[in-house]
């Protein structure tokens, strides 16, 4: 029976590629992240059980007082796409706000190109210099959970001991998703990542303005095992061995 | 007798900065040690995809706002 069901989820995949692939298919999706409430009630709860340290339980406080959504956008158009969270408006000095935006993507670029399957991050703001790193690919366990998202049928996968969650829609067969997320046979349309959970708002299906897809020009170009090293060492530096 | 009480005076005024510096070092040492394990908190169990870049920035706007807020 999960055979069968397989098979049709990849029935409906492609077919709906064939047909997405026979014109330009572009699109711009909108979506809106949300702190993840209850985790972070439980998480609050048990850490303040674990640590008397009254700056550190302030501050952690103080990171989540900023209650509304922050916005994103995935941008694609012939299998190529572009992540990027909306922070014009952010005060750096209120770090609820600065904290949301940061887990939503931050100043971050993704780029996906699933023809010549390169995916990057851009990243300028950690050592004060830009970097562009390797997106490495991570391992989806697809499910056979469904619900429907915007009247669109979505799937549940999960990645990193269910600890990341997205919901998927085969109707829109493009394997990007947000803050870098991609590699399933479908649109993400709400990813739980992390503390905050990620709900595609808007679906604009081949817009009647062109959507351009830039590669990512400027910085540093490193794989993602260089990036960490100097990531490891600007962290050693800051947090010991 | 004058140059000596000048002197005097000068080394009172030395010690007040001294224990002000100190104080000031105080709080930045109690931020720099909140900052680090609420970073650590922040990204620790999410599968990040950012190789310990949003660690260093959790890390850099938890100290700015504890120095801000607390010191």
């Amino acid at each position: 029976m999960i055979l069968f069901k397989k098979h049709i989820l990849l029935f409906i995949y492609f077919s709906t590629s064939i047909v997405f692939s026979q014109q330009n298919f572009s699109g711009i999706i909108n979506y809106k992240s949300y702190t993840n409430t209850e985790k972070i009630d439980k998480l609050l709860s048990e850490k303040s059980k674990k640590t008397k340290n009254k700056k550190l339980l302030s501050l952690i406080k103080q990171s989540f007082e900023f209650k509304k959504p922050i916005n994103s956008k995935l941008e694609f158009s012939n299998n190529k796409g572009i992540f990027t969270v909306e922070n014009k408006m952010i005060r750096d000095d209120d770090l609820g706000q600065s904290m949301a935006v940061l887990r939503a993507g931050g100043s971050k670029k993704y780029y996906y190109n699933s023809l010549d399957k390169v995916y990057l991050i851009k990243e300028c703001e950690a050592l004060g210099e830009c970097f562009v790193f390797d997106n490495t690919f991570l391992k989806w366990n697809l499910t056979q959970e469904i619900k429907k998202i915007n009247g669109y049928l979505s799937y549940k996968a999960t990645r990193d001991k269910g600890k990341v969650i997205a919901w998927y829609t085969p109707s829109i067969p493009i394997g990007f998703g947000p803050k870098g997320e991609y590699g399933l046979p479908g649109l993400i349309l709400e990813l739980e990542i992390g503390k905050i959970i990620f709900r595609a708002t808007k679906i604009i299906l081949n817009p009647k303005e062109k959507v351009v897809i830039e590669e990512l020009k400027g910085g540093k170009r490193v794989s993602f095992e260089e990036y960490k090293r100097i990531m490891n060492k600007a962290k050693k530096s800051v947090f010991g061995n | 007798m004058n140059a000596s009480s000048s002197n005097n005076e000068e080394i009172i005024s030395s010690t007040t900065e001294t224990v002000e510096v100190s104080e000031d070092f105080g709080c930045a040492s109690d931020c720099v040690s909140a900052s680090k394990e609420g970073a650590l908190w922040e990204v620790g169990e999410d599968g990040d995809r950012s190789a310990g870049g949003e660690l260093v920035q959790a890390f850099q706007r938890y100290y700015g706002a504890c120095m801000a807020t607390q010191c």
